[in-house]
């Protein structure tokens, strides 16, 4: 007898949607997606796209880890033996006692990454690990993201908080900036791609500003703007140029809505320090945008409301990422499409707006107030550096010990031939990994732990525009265990069980509790039989709407959307200045590290994956071959054939691939898709060639100089014919 | 009547969801793809094109693949539907060397062929096939032709409507149950179509 439950996809790539699941005899035949509701344009079905179609493989996949195991060879060499539970619960226990009485609380480091993301109890990304770590007293715990580290710092001092608005708000858009934002294959919520098609064969005009013509801007771009990377800002404040000098700017927003305009008047028209004024003839050399398409594009943007610049995150991944984030603001609010409906504030955070809900969240997730705090801080992406120099590098602590829940850090973050070393530091005595496959960091792990998917386990899926109730679809797969369990099992070796579990509720136990304090799942039993609660899509969210329609204050010190902050001001960070500017990058064209690695290197995000998740999966390797993306004239000058082997190198590292010849990226600017998994000649050795076209072996690890957020977008490379 | 796909190609963001979820709605293995996204580059830098195109079996109103087959395996429903059975198949392959846009496939495991059937048994109970409802950007429709669009029509966004495209035969050939909704400048030479990273011929 076949049954049919719904879930929810909840990873990592900016959307949750909901897939439907087929059980027979206690296994998932096959999966299928919304169909629960009829598909009204007003309250479309949360379809998921084919990773989540994918997912029976992921589930099945003969690479599944299966049983607890123990390193049996050097760190990195992927040798293992198999333990017991008990074993291995006793052993991670027995670490965490070691390491806390020799080093202290703060020598604990929890790489809890974003592979489950959006549930109310089985989280990872700030989620299980950290809440178990505070439980213990405190140790160290990530800030920022890969995602969005320079966003997160920098935005507040211009906007206070950062507010998104929702994918419907576009439908009254007329002119659209896609700013380095590629929804067709990067997510940023269910149903977006979907709702900008609607605003364009409404007569919206769409801009993609990106140095690849994505799939984005092969499907919506009426121009294609193909920038340099790192080059934004030039680009934004040259378009502010013409917008000011023009008058085509809204004084009046500038004046009720915003703080310190005319500091930055004087930046873009020459009276500031640098006495330059910053024409699109300035900006031309600097972006390689055509002055004329930059006053085309300003005029536009100012002169058609409403008008939405949305920038993705990739622009901010870069040297000076923070002046990318205070920038977009800035320009937004000079043409007064801040909190206006079909409008857009500049910047985005993960993903579009959603409609809220009342579930509430699992005590102790988040630090606080019976939270507990952790020992010490440290942004997540500069966790090799602080592993190999601690306290002498001007960290806060020495980290011993590392717990890996939901993450594949090795190969996500920047310099991975560094993050090798890190690993493979002596004064790193213990690193456990809580994973479903055996990923490259993995592979580095001395106790490693089997864990199993979201259809193994229970939960309450916060997705995109419904509220969905997981059920346990199929028994946990071989030996594995969830976090919740594999973290009960070692509370319970350190005598912390009932801590842990709120005073030994079952995970159901809980989530019903949780779901009591929102009156739409209250009934737990019908919210069980119905699984899905739709919010409501139809009315736009219009983020900054009660700032700048409503009269309340920006979370800022003068209320006000601060173009000139008087916090930066008194901070006077060389490199944060008071008005964002523009800075020109390090290991870029103008850098004397050019001329031995001529070539910038970008590292999109790619169709078939949720950054490494679904690698392994060969059905979607199959949908799009990875490759590096280049363009003919910078193929012709190397000799190099569509489809053929080729080498990418610089000083930290070489991979291996084969180069995809298009005329679909900007000459000077290679693409290597992020996430496929690092595959060494020699495992365990750093340095090693890798042979899988992994990209984090190019990139760096410099953090930007005032969020210290990665900028694994400002890369230089060579590339040759293997 | 004949049922056929809408293909709204102006809309499509080449994600290839159509093409997966049809695999896991048949069963199919890794490499028979009975849906499969072709992308069509061309164009120079500064101002390169590329548009998706998905596709599956056209259900042709004059199937070739009917005539071909020596075992008598394909056949022609009254709704249109071209359907394909594997217990009288025997792998012989007539059937994708005749078939202009290479809707059959060789499913190495079982020796035979396969190809969409406009997902039959779906349709029979009353559904839609499995792409159509999988379709992210809804891009994707299936009914009788003559609910699909005047083929003569501008629609009212500037796409039109036609039943081939740069780089397909010509419908003379097996008169495909296929319509294609196309923004005004995709009607276009093209450099090379791709199927998945795969260059294909022109």
């Amino acid at each position: 007898m076949e049954a049919a439950y719904y879930t929810a996809c909840a990873r990592n790539c900016g959307s949750k949607c909901i897939l439907k699941v087929y059980v027979k005899d206690g296994a998932i035949v096959r999966m299928g997606t919304d169909d629960a509701a009829p598909d009204d344009p007003t309250s479309p079905q949360l379809r998921s796209c084919l990773r989540g179609w994918s997912y029976r493989e992921r589930i099945y996949a003969p690479d599944r880890l299966q049983y607890p195991m123990r390193r049996v060879g050097n760190r990195g060499e992927g040798k293992f033996e198999r333990i017991s539970w008990d074993e291995a619960a006793i052993l991670y226990a027995h670490m965490i006692t070691e390491i806390r009485e020799q080093y202290g609380p703060s020598s604990i480091f929890s790489m809890d990454g974003s592979g489950t993301i959006g549930l109310t109890l089985h989280n990872t990304w700030r989620g299980l690990g950290p809440r178990f770590l505070r439980m213990l007293g405190g140790g160290t715990e990530q800030t920022l993201s890969y995602s969005s580290g320079a966003t997160t710092v920098a935005a507040p001092y211009t906007v206070g908080a950062v507010a998104n608005s929702s994918a419907p708000n576009f439908l009254q858009t007329k002119v659209m900036l896609m700013w380095g934002w590629n929804p067709a294959e990067g997510g940023t919520g269910t149903n977006t791609a979907y709702y900008l098609q609607q605003a364009k064969e409404q007569g919206c005009k769409f801009y993609v500003v990106d140095p690849r013509f994505t799939d984005t801007a092969a499907a919506f771009a009426d121009v294609w703007v193909p920038l340099k990377p790192g080059s934004d800002v030039a680009l934004m404040s040259a378009m502010a140029c013409v917008i000011i000098e023009e008058h085509l700017h809204d004084q009046t927003f500038l004046e009720q809505h915003t703080f310190g305009h005319e500091e930055w008047f004087d930046y873009i028209l020459g009276r500031g320090a640098d006495g330059q004024r910053k024409t699109p003839e300035w900006a031309e050399p600097i972006t390689g945008v055509a002055a004329n398409l930059i006053r085309q594009m300003a005029r536009e943007y100012a002169s058609v409301r409403p008008s939405a610049l949305v920038m993705g995150l990739g622009p901010q991944r870069t040297a000076y990422g923070e002046q990318i984030a205070r920038c977009g603001p800035a320009l937004a609010a000079l043409t007064g499409n801040v909190g206006v409906p079909g409008g857009y504030a500049g910047l985005m955070n993960w993903m579009l707006a959603f409609p809220g809900n009342g579930v509430g969240s699992l005590p102790g997730a988040r630090p606080g107030p019976g939270g507990g705090r952790p020992a010490a801080t440290v942004p997540c992406n500069q966790w090799p550096d602080l592993f190999l120099k601690g306290k002498s590098g001007g960290y806060p602590t020495d980290i011993h010990m590392a717990i890996a829940t939901g993450g594949n850090h090795l190969n996500q973050g920047g310099n991975l031939n560094k993050a090798i070393t890190a690993l493979q530091a002596e004064s790193l005595k213990y690193f456990v990994v809580h994973e479903q496959f055996m990923t490259p960091t993995a592979r580095f792990a001395d106790l490693l732990l089997p864990v199993n998917t979201l259809f193994e386990r229970m939960d309450i899926a916060h997705a995109n525009g419904a509220v969905v109730f997981m059920p346990k679809i199929i028994e946990s797969l071989y030996e594995s265990k969830s976090d919740w369990e594999i973290f009960t099992l070692v509370a319970g070796q350190l005598g912390l069980a009932d801590a842990w579990t709120l005073g030994g509720k079952s995970e159901e136990e809980i989530l019903r509790e949780l779901a009591a304090a929102w009156p739409p799942t209250a009934d737990w039993e019908r919210f069980k039989r119905e699984q899905i609660i739709r919010l409501n899509m139809a009315d736009p969210i219009v983020g900054y709407e009660e700032q700048v329609a409503g009269g309340q204050p920006f979370k800022t010190p003068s209320g006000k959307l601060e173009i000139s902050s008087p916090r930066l001001k008194a901070a006077s960070h060389p490199q944060m200045p008071a008005v964002p500017q523009y800075i020109a990058d390090w290991e870029s064209p103008g850098d004397p590290l050019a001329q031995k690695y001529p070539l910038q290197l970008i590292g999109p995000h790619h169709k078939a994956r949720v950054h490494s998740s679904f690698h392994n999966i060969p059905r979607l390797r199959e949908v799009e071959k990875h490759a590096l993306w280049m363009n003919p004239a910078d193929a012709a000058v190397r000799g190099l054939a569509h489809g053929e082997k080729i080498r990418v190198f610089n000083g930290r590292g070489e991979t291996q691939t084969t180069v995809w010849v298009t005329e679909r990226i900007r000459p000077g600017v290679v693409a290597l898709p992020q996430g496929v998994w690092h595959d060494p000649a020699e495992p365990g050795v750093a340095g090693s060639v890798d042979r899988a076209g992994a990209v984090n072996v190019l990139t760096n690890d410099r953090p930007t100089p005032f969020a210290g957020a990665t900028a694994q977008h400002t890369c230089l490379v060579e590339v040759a014919r293997r | 009547m004949q049922l056929g796909f809408h293909v709204n190609v102006a809309r499509c963001i080449g994600c290839h969801t159509c093409e997966v979820a049809c695999q896991e709605t048949n069963g199919l293995p890794v490499g028979v793809c009975w849906r499969r996204v072709r992308v069509v580059e061309g164009g120079a830098y500064p101002r390169p094109f590329a548009y998706a195109v998905s596709m599956a079996c056209n259900h042709c109103a004059d199937p070739i693949c009917v005539k071909v087959c020596p075992a008598g395996a394909y056949g022609k429903r009254a709704d249109g539907l071209v359907v394909h059975d594997p217990s009288r198949c025997i792998g012989c392959q007539y059937c994708a060397m005749a078939c202009p846009y290479s809707a059959p496939q060789y499913d190495e495991a079982q020796g035979k062929m396969s190809k969409c059937s406009g997902c039959a048994g779906r349709v029979d109970a009353g559904l839609q096939p499995a792409c159509v409802g999988a379709c992210p950007v809804r891009a994707l429709a299936f009914g009788d032709l003559s609910d699909l669009g005047d083929l003569a029509a501008t629609c009212p966004s500037g796409s039109c409507l036609t039943e081939t495209l740069p780089l397909l035969p010509s419908p003379r050939q097996t008169r495909p149950s296929i319509r294609f909704k196309v923004r005004p400048e995709v009607t276009l030479q093209a450099a090379r179509v791709l199927d998945g990273h795969r260059v294909r011929k022109i």
